[in-house]
């Protein structure tokens, strides 16, 4: 078992040494009035359990009462007409108690672990780790449609002005390794508010997500990375030592003793580490067969969420601080969203089931769970009745199930409820703007205090709202 | 009816305090009682469930204290909590109840029934409550400037002619002798001027938006002020400063929503252009931006160009998804206050939403005063995802009239051609729709055939067997069948049938499969066409079927364009009936009760005229839709006032407030009425553009001041509020700005005058004294170190390639039929400032190099130096391309020594000639190049590439 620790000071990946390098440089000049509120391991407000997080998002709503959100009712009032708040027809007319067909999940479910969580077959990996996770199943959010929900989701407003998470993230407690960015989002889709989703909005433009390929294409590549030209590596350098021994002639010429152009300078070294960084970081070469296995690399369904996933396990070792692994696409109709097609909701399990479920064994065994926080879920849920009496579900704010596992959650617990049918959350119920502050609250971030003021106002992510869920915490 | 006092006197009887489970109170009980049940029932309840958030001395949730009496009834910001007269009116009472979606309390989970029923006890037997107010509650204190108490803020104040201080020799501009005013007072002294090669460069790129090219500069440079104003004569300025206000005003010709595209924003660009290049009065700018629309025009072009103003306020990036319709009215609309109070007033209007501005004077009847202006007229258009408003631009008489045609011909042509459909719909009459039972042989109709796939049942198009038949939508091609499959059907040979209903957008090659004793035959139905057989059935063939044997037909979309149809299958016996069980009345006829043939064939002819009318109809949507559209507004048919949404929530309203505008502003501006009729917007507009408003032409002067000297006399550009900063010389922004409106508020006017000072001609280098003192550089005694932007750097790139389109573009830049900007690669070479703008696909470099964010108002871009920067001058393709290009072009070059070539890169790249240093350098960069046998080409554009990576090509002394 190779210890997290360890792996930092190996040299085997040149992360180690870079972590340290860093410490001479900066990420970036800060030259725009805004300081991250760097507080390190520490916390910022209080005592961290996380010091990162990877977000496994699922683009589109997957529905709870087919995966976590066992309701046996379903089944024994299969084609039952019954009235239903649902909340498009709630936003559109108004209206509540609007008669639906009930359909039960074409998924069995099964109990695992000690805890002895309900679990259905689309989910056989994940299931396995019922007792690391914290099940929030009483989870509920704004925005019927995905643009709005999935923004909501990220910055916390179903506008297109706000941070992004990992940016609040990132400018409250700074990345642990300034030769990368602290905030990844991999494969994002362009669709449904697009880069708002990673976007920095008012933040400093540093504080940006930093995209890793997009929706849509399995390569994993970041923008201006690859040097042209000249090909080699010791070329490049003496390229860059060319254009640095005339930066230096200008510097000294106009002798203003000026920051900017100090940090100008200094950018290009930064811009040389990373250079160097990134394709060490890309480079899968070094995993052993059994860690490829283990996050489907060596099937065609598993293969490229499951290369993003390892991706992410080998930020969070570089020291970056949010990781979003999305599986989506491009469209408005998003991955997950099945209006008319229930069953497909297989294919897409099939997908992340088995990386996600290695992820979380190979953080484990790592030691890495201690503390990092993976966050699992969507925009929002699925209604527990048939969409316009169809074969699908339609899309449900009101109630579904989110799962975090790792730094400061209490493993094994299940909170909250919602309705006999699984369709709204009735008990301990937490909201999008709670699981936001719950997330800050584990990265030692009082989410109250972790403000920025923009048009006049203190903004903050979760806006006025916003409690920690505490029963979840460890 | 329930017996009153029964459990009072059970309790009484049995003599003690205490309420059994269950008990009933009623409002005729003791007022001991009613305490009694208040203090073991509803007070833990309170407590337990409430007053974590409702309560003086937590958090006082929406206003709203729980603790006491005087607390429900006084109510929080949506009112009192509890109706005393009609308890089921209580906000109290419906919160609890968890019916009303949008308020629901506790947030965390509903009461249990049995607590419902103590509060439901409690509401109905009077509410009574013992409880006082908390001593040590206070009553919370406002921080906020008053509106009355406005004018001790500079910014709500008109500006005052001060006297301008006395000119010395070197002071020849009495803005010079304001700043080295306040200069002398702090003992800073002024930097040197700067060299004309520097000063050229900043014009360059202050006035036009691009380094200049070659070597101009000498030739250029007879007379600064011949400069300046050939300067501000060229095309060139109005693009540059027409960048600045799309900036201010987050232009962009898609919103990040499904990308969809706003394919008439464009018209808005063209129209900055020229109001810049023009010098358009500001006054007249902002009136038209906001209210052109409803303004009078002297002629079409003016009609057109006010009428094109009025997209700034349309191009918002709102979530036009949003379903709760309401909701995005209201969100609509505080986008575009939030724009008009950043760009015009440097105000945080939004701010006053949900609540009165926590320091400024504006009070949330303000917000709702505009509000009501901008809900009085109709921006949008909902639907599912809502849209924006179109409307048509105003044309040549000629034009319009031709247009006025076309619509009267399409609305009678529509007219017609739903009253044909309606007929042919119709039909001939119910014989066309055939019942099972009146048919002969085995028939199986498509209630009864087994689908695969998604069909849709339908009737509306006849003749057809049963209830009606079945279609596939025309999608899902190849992967949808259905199957008839006689459930009874005797060995024999039979003649099988195929129903369907023809016509012009069914299938040309329905796949039918038989499967009979003989094994499978596949037949392809043109559906398209009539069928033969009393035009409702087509022959598949004759065939066998055995006892136990395959029996059955497999109609498939597989291989079709077009719809397909599935209505019944027949099978008859070919040999002649053997028993009476297929004896039908009729014997010439195997169906009967269909249309007379004559039926049909005048139905055929209604068809024929409907086809022909569609065709038509088609084309003249097509030119209709062709018509030049503006993005603005509709006038709405009922303006009226609005009421305060209580915390911002459309839906809790509270007060109607009449429109109006800002009143702290108001006491001091020419005052506005606004006509009840009138939707207010025109008179916002007036109010706004007036010579006393305080706010808008300070505003605008220190926004022209900021994008040529670097910062803001007050730096906070778009926030003249309390939190915002004060001027660093409020006599020389008081001055500017009453000299502007003398000037009939001219921009050019003002440029000129900022240019042509002392000021702006200042070098960037200061003594370690003025370091010190100013290290901001408040004062201006040297100048801020300009930084070329993304724009510029991508418009100099193209020019030092020789690629660059300066074509001023008086159409659209967006490629025919793009719906959505997903994925668009910009490949155009004219000026950045014509775009496409494109909130899903924004220009090459522009978001490494600090580009605004064209989602919301930006008045002051991000200065960031980070290593993506660095990472972009080296690696980005696009601009090793640019340098490439270069290099071809230098390296074709004939006659030039090599001296000449390398003073050419820096001509082209740092507009000034190589310091000694520097072509120490280039020659050391040459010499290794020819050690590594690079070709001309390759040589130069590495060398012009390193140029472009340095220092002074992205900052300007």
């Amino acid at each position: 078992m190779i210890h997290r620790r360890s792996f930092l000071h190996s040299t085997a990946c040149g992360f180690g040494s870079l972590a340290t390098a860093s410490l001479l440089s900066q990420w970036s000049n800060r030259s725009d009035g805004a300081t991250s509120q760097f507080a390190g391991a520490n916390g910022l407000h209080f005592p961290a359990k996380a010091k990162r997080v990877i977000f496994l998002f699922m683009q589109g709503g997957v529905s709870q009462v087919d995966s976590f959100d066992y309701k046996p009712l379903l089944a024994s009032r299969d084609g039952e007409m019954v009235g239903f708040d649902d909340a498009r027809e709630f936003a559109n007319k108004g209206t509540v108690g609007s008669q639906q067909r009930v359909m039960k999940s074409p998924w069995g479910f099964n109990q695992y672990g000690q805890s002895g969580r309900w679990v259905s077959d689309l989910f056989p990996n994940m299931a396995e780790h019922v007792d690391r996770m914290a099940m929030v199943h009483s989870m509920h959010t704004d925005g019927v449609a995905h643009g709005p929900a999935t923004l909501f989701l990220h910055s916390g407003s179903q506008n297109f002005i706000r941070p992004s998470m990992g940016s609040w993230i990132q400018y409250g407690i700074g990345s642990e390794n300034e030769n990368l960015p602290g905030f990844v989002s991999i494969s994002p889709s362009i669709g449904n508010g697009g880069a708002r989703n990673y976007g920095s909005a008012f933040l400093p433009a540093r504080f940006q997500g930093t995209p890793i390929g997009k929706a849509g294409n399995d390569a994993l590549t970041i923008d201006h990375l690859q040097s042209i030209g000249l090909s080699s590596g010791d070329s490049n350098r003496s390229r860059l030592d060319q254009i640095q021994a005339l930066n230096q002639i200008q510097l000294e010429q106009r002798a203003s003793g000026d920051s900017e152009l100090e940090a100008a300078v200094q950018s290009y070294e930064m811009a040389w580490r990373m250079q160097n960084a990134a394709p060490e970081l890309l480079d899968f070469s070094t995993e052993t067969e059994d860690t490829i296995k283990l996050y489907g690399l060596d099937q065609k369904e598993t293969q490229a969420y499951g290369r993003k996933c390892l991706l992410a396990r080998r930020l969070c070792e570089s020291g970056v601080r949010f990781v979003q692994v999305n599986y989506g696409d491009n469209s408005a109709n998003p991955a997950w969203d099945q209006h008319s097609n229930l069953p497909k909701h297989a294919e897409h399990a099939r997908a992340v089931d088995q990386p996600i479920a290695g992820l979380l064994t190979d953080l484990a065994q790592r030691g890495l769970l201690e503390d990092t926080l993976v966050w699992w879920g969507g925009e929002f849920g699925r209604a527990p009745y048939a969409e316009k009496n169809g074969t699908g579900r339609d899309h449900n704010p009101g109630g579904f199930t989110m799962w975090l596992s790792g730094g400061g959650v209490q493993p094994g617990v299940a909170y909250g409820r919602t309705d006999e049918f699984g369709h709204l959350a009735i008990e301990n119920k937490v909201h999008m703007h709670d699981m936001h502050a719950t997330i800050l609250h584990l990265l030692g971030i009082d989410h109250e205090k972790l403000t920025f003021k923009h048009a006049g106002r203190d903004f903050r992510l979760t806006d006025v709202h916003g409690r920690v869920v505490r029963g979840i915490l460890s | 009816m329930q017996k009153p006092g029964l459990i009072t006197q059970l309790t009484v009887l049995a003599g003690a305090w205490v309420l059994l489970g269950g008990a009933r109170l009623f409002s005729q009980d003791s007022a001991e009682l009613r305490q009694e049940y208040f203090e073991r029932k509803v007070r833990p309840l309170l407590v337990e469930r409430c007053l974590e958030c409702h309560s003086t001395e937590t958090e006082t949730n929406g206003g709203l204290s729980l603790d006491s009496k005087v607390g429900w009834s006084t109510g929080g910001d949506s009112g009192p909590a509890i109706n005393v007269a009609d308890w089921q009116k209580s906000l109290l009472w419906i919160a609890v109840d968890y019916r009303n979606l949008k308020l629901q309390m506790p947030p965390d989970s509903k009461l249990s029934d049995a607590e419902k029923e103590v509060i439901r006890t409690w509401l109905s037997t009077g509410a009574f409550d013992p409880r006082e107010p908390s001593k040590s509650a206070t009553p919370k204190t406002s921080f906020a400037l008053s509106v009355e108490g406005a004018q001790s803020h500079w910014a709500y104040r008109a500006p005052m002619r001060g006297t301008i201080p006395p000119l010395e020799n070197h002071r020849r501009r009495a803005l010079d002798a304001f700043l080295g005013k306040a200069q002398a007072d702090v003992g800073v002294e002024p930097s040197d001027s700067a060299t004309s090669s520097v000063l050229f460069q900043r014009l360059s790129v202050d006035l036009h938006g691009i380094r200049p090219v070659a070597n101009q500069a000498d030739e250029a440079f007879v007379g600064y002020e011949d400069l300046v104003d050939s300067m501000l004569a060229s095309p060139r300025f109005g693009e540059r400063f027409a960048r600045h206000w799309m900036d201010a005003v987050r232009f962009a010709e898609s919103i990040t929503l499904r990308g969809f595209v706003l394919p008439d924003a464009w018209r808005y660009r063209n129209y900055l252009i020229e109001s810049f290049n023009s010098d358009k009065p500001v006054n007249q700018f902002i009136r038209e931006q906001v209210a052109g629309d409803l303004m009078n025009a002297e002629n079409l072009k003016e009609r057109q160009s006010q009428l094109v103003a009025t997209t700034a306020l349309a191009v918002g990036d709102t979530n036009l998804e949003e379903q709760d319709k309401k909701q995005l009215e209201m969100d609509y609309v505080d986008e575009q206050l939030e724009l008009i109070g950043k760009v015009f007033l440097a105000q945080t209007i939004g701010c006053a939403r949900c609540h009165d501005h926590k320091f400024d004077p504006i009070p949330t009847r303000d917000y709702y005063a505009l509000a009501g202006i901008m809900k009085s007229s109709v921006a949008l258009e909902h639907s599912n995802v809502s849209k924006w408003i179109s409307v048509p631009l105003p044309l040549a008489s000629e034009a319009e009239s031709r247009y006025k045609d076309m619509s009267a011909r399409h609305v009678v042509l529509k007219t017609r051609s739903d009253q044909l459909k309606k007929q042919i719909q119709a039909g001939p009459g119910v014989s066309l729709v055939v019942k099972v039972e009146d048919l002969m042989g085995i028939v199986v109709d498509d209630v009864n055939a087994k689908k695969v796939g998604e069909w849709e049942s339908s009737t509306s198009v006849k003749a057809y067997v049963g209830n009606g038949y079945l279609h596939d939508k025309n999608s899902g091609k190849g992967s949808k069948s259905v199957t008839f499959e006689p459930s009874d059907l005797k060995p024999g040979t039979y003649k099988v049938r195929l129903a369907y209903n023809h016509s012009e957008s069914r299938t040309k090659s329905a796949l039918v499969r038989i499967f009979s004793a003989d094994g499978e035959d596949v037949v392809r139905v043109n559906q398209s066409e009539k069928p033969v057989d009393d035009g409702l059935w087509q022959t598949l063939g004759t065939y066998r079927f055995e006892q136990g044997g395959q029996a059955f037909v497999m109609i498939s979309n597989e291989g079709t364009k077009g719809h397909v149809i599935a209505d019944a299958v027949q099978f008859l016996p070919d040999a002649p009936p053997q028993a009476a069980s297929l004896a039908t009345e009729s014997s010439s006829s195997e169906v009967k009760a269909l249309p007379k043939q004559t039926e049909l064939e005048s139905l055929e002819s209604l068809r024929k005229e409907s086809l022909a009318i569609d065709e038509e109809l088609k084309s003249l949507r097509a030119e209709l839709d062709a018509r030049p559209m503006v993005m603005s507004f509709q006038p709405s048919e009922s303006p009226a006032d609005i009421a305060i949404h209580v915390r911002g929530s459309v839906h809790q309203q509270g007060t109607i407030v009449p429109r109006g505008f800002l009143s702290c502003v108001s006491a001091v501006a020419t005052p506005v009425t606004i006509d009840p009729k009138s939707n207010g917007r025109l008179e916002l507009a007036n109010w706004l553009a007036n010579d006393s408003n305080p706010l808008t032409a300070r505003v605008y002067v220190n926004r022209v001041w900021s994008w040529l000297m670097g910062d803001g006399l007050v730096r906070s550009i778009d926030n003249f509020g309390t939190t915002g900063e004060q001027p660093s010389n409020p006599e020389l922004l008081d001055w500017l700005t009453l000299e502007f409106i003398q000037h009939d508020w001219s921009t050019k006017w003002l440029v000129r005058e900022i240019v042509l000072s002392d000021a702006y001609m200042r070098s960037s280098k200061a003594t370690k004294l003025a370091m010190e003192l100013d290290p901001d550089n408040r004062l201006f005694a040297r100048s801020n170190v300009r930084r070329l932007d993304a724009e510029t750097i991508r418009d100099t790139l193209l020019s030092i390639s020789g690629e660059l389109d300066l074509a001023v573009q008086i159409e659209s830049t967006i490629p025919d039929k793009t719906k959505e900007d997903y994925g668009f690669k910009h490949v155009a070479r004219y000026r950045s400032v014509y775009g496409p703008w494109f909130r899903n696909a924004l220009p090459e470099l522009y978001t490494e190099f600090d580009g605004a964010n064209p989602s919301f108002p930006i008045s002051k871009r991000n200065r960031s130096t980070i290593a993506p920067q660095a990472l972009a001058m080296l690696n980005s393709e696009w601009i090793a391309e640019r340098a490439h290009q270069f290099g071809l072009r230098l390296a074709s070059e004939t006659g030039l020594s090599e001296e000449q070539r390398v003073n050419t890169c820096f001509l082209a790249t740092l507009s000034r000639l190589p310091s000694s240093r520097e072509t120490k350098w280039a020659e050391e960069q040459i010499r290794q190049a020819r050690k590594r046998n690079h070709s001309q080409a390759t040589l130069w554009s590495s060398l012009v590439h390193d140029l472009i990576a340095s220092l002074d090509f992205r900052y300007i002394e």
